[in-house]
């Protein structure tokens, strides 16, 4: 069962540097949030703490209304699986399917479970074939879903990847992120941190903008890319279809019902529909 | 930093070089035989080679040992001599120095004098070099079709299941996986340099070298910080520990290693 999220005034320093202030957020099971920011805005440090791996200096965490503690804090591995950025620094066994195998392990499950799991981690990411390989010799579009597939052998409910997207080439990066719709069409809850404003244009149904350790923004995507003080602070790009569909409207060719499109598909149905309706009434 | 290698890169080829014998294991024709068992056999074989003092026994196993990994396993000609002439050198030097013997006085057939002493060759000491030779090699050929049949992540598999210490098997887990991460890193950045002229001459390559070596140490530094976030986020207490799961031994297997042993019983009888 998805489970709710909630971070009150959390804030997080290394060493004398802080890193996180004051931050608050809820999040819903389900939800699909991309978290955007400049490089240093604290986003991998956000997702290491909600994931457990670091502490909150102050503030509380809550998962499904239980406070996290110390002592509790295993709970957060179990629930929260964070995918990171780079594969190799999350690729720790000398073969995929080893590597698939130590969450579950981890979390105390017997040995036919480990495997019930493994087995369909490595189908449902397409790696038959792949389970006794090295890590080494795996491309890395092949590692990425070996990251995944980590995450997804432990059952979280709450996935977090840390720039998905990076480094990965253009058909990969493609098959990831029809990984992470297919995810979020079953149910569980996503967030993803990217530059990448296209990306987080048509992947999320909200955006939670960082700044230099805190959350300047947060809303639907239609409603952070029309802040351009948002996009400005925040070094972020406006997407290109919403910069199109701008243009479109302001050439009076799509119509201004504020709907915007959010891939080309749709942006496309929106024109055909809107010439086909003015034809048909001429 | 994205340390993904494509296959068929110039970069992956000189990883392959490297890491030549693992990228053999992985293409083995007997990869997919139980790794405990082949590891069994090689110990087996390597403990007959060291206690028989025959020649024909060790002649027999570098014979069958080779032939198997070239036609069974499928290793190149090429590769596999190249493999065993790197011990060849040290073997050849070392049975040298066992064949010679040095005294006062002149000793068997075959002697010259070094003014104070006499360096000969005796018919026992050349037996001995001989004996020695081919049971080095014979050990050698035995440990190379280990090797070249059997990834290193499967070796440390079989020593976890022989219950070596956690340390030790976990530590070699690690240090298998970060080779290559960390080799690639080096290699990265020895590009780097030499795209700047870092190698042009002697004392820039020493610097750059120093440098290479120096920003390899801060990075894998601050790695270790990253593989251990890594090991938290998925519940890491303190245990490394994974799935392990192996390809089942078969009946002929089986039956063509107690066929080998019974030849080698054999001939460790009769054989001279």
């Amino acid at each position: 069962m998805p489970c709710k999220l909630e971070i009150k005034n959390i804030s997080f320093a290394y060493e004398n540097k802080n890193v996180l202030r004051n931050i608050s957020l809820s999040i819903d099971p389900g939800e699909k949030i991309a978290v955007m920011g400049a490089n240093g805005a604290g986003k991998s440090t956000l997702f290491l703490n909600l994931n457990g791996v670091l502490t909150p200096d102050t503030g509380d965490i809550y998962l499904d209304g239980i406070r996290i503690l110390k002592k509790n804090r295993k709970i957060l591995n179990k629930k929260v699986g964070l995918v990171f950025q780079e594969a190799d620094s999350q690729i720790i066994a000398s073969n995929v399917r080893s590597e698939i195998s130590f969450g579950p392990i981890n979390m105390g499950l017997d040995r036919q479970e480990v495997i019930k799991r493994v087995d369909e981690a490595v189908s449902y990411m397409s790696l038959e074939g792949f389970e006794n390989r090295a890590p080494q010799y795996l491309s890395g579009g092949e590692k990425k879903r070996v990251s995944i597939a980590d995450i997804l052998a432990m059952h979280s409910d709450v996935l977090i990847f840390d720039e998905p997207m990076t480094a990965l080439d253009p058909v990969s990066a493609n098959d990831t992120e029809e990984i992470l719709n297919k995810l979020s069409a079953e149910g569980r809850t996503l967030i993803a941190s990217t530059h990448d404003s296209d990306f987080a244009y048509r992947f999320a149904k909200r955006i939670i903008v960082m700044c230099e350790g805190e959350v300047i923004a947060d809303g639907t995507p239609y409603e952070i890319f029309s802040q351009p003080d948002v996009i400005k602070k925040a070094h972020i790009k406006k997407p290109v279809l919403m910069t199109v569909w701008e243009g479109l409207i302001n050439l009076d060719i799509a119509g201004n019902d504020g709907k915007y499109p959010v891939t080309e598909a749709e942006a496309l149905e929106m024109l055909t529909l809107k010439y086909k309706g003015k034809e048909s009434s001429q | 930093m994205s340390v993904c290698v494509p296959p068929g890169s110039k970069q992956f080829f000189l990883l392959v070089k490297f890491m030549l014998i693992d990228h053999y294991a992985q293409l083995s024709g007997l990869r997919k035989y139980n790794s405990s068992a082949k590891v069994a056999f090689a110990f087996l074989n390597l403990c007959i080679v060291i206690a028989v003092n025959k020649i024909t026994l060790s002649l027999f196993v570098i014979v069958f040992m080779s032939l198997t990994a070239l036609l069974k396993g499928k290793t190149p000609f090429k590769v596999y001599t190249r493999l065993m002439s790197i011990p060849l050198t040290f073997i050849v030097l070392s049975c040298i120095m066992i064949g010679v013997e040095f005294s006062s006085r002149p000793l068997g057939k075959y002697f010259i004098s070094l003014h104070f002493i006499y360096a000969g060759i005796t018919r026992n000491s050349a037996l001995t070099a001989v004996k020695v030779f081919f049971k080095a090699m014979a050990g050698i050929s035995s440990l190379y079709l280990l090797s070249l049949s059997t990834p290193v992540n499967e070796i440390v598999m079989v020593l976890e299941r022989l219950r070596l210490p956690k340390i030790f098997t976990e530590l070699m887990h690690l240090i298998y996986r970060y080779i290559f991460i960390l080799f690639d890193t080096a290699f990265r950045m020895q590009i780097s340099a030499k795209a700047r002229l870092g190698f042009c001459g002697f004392k820039t390559s020493c610097k750059s070298f120093a440098m290479v070596a120096g920003s390899l140490f801060i990075s894998a530094l601050k790695k270790s910080q990253a593989y251990y976030d890594a090991l938290l986020s998925r519940g890491y207490d303190g245990r490394l520990e994974f799935l392990s799961e192996e390809y089942p031994l078969k009946a002929r297997h089986i039956l063509s290693a107690a066929i080998y042993f019974v030849v080698l019983f054999l001939i460790a009888k009769v054989g001279v």
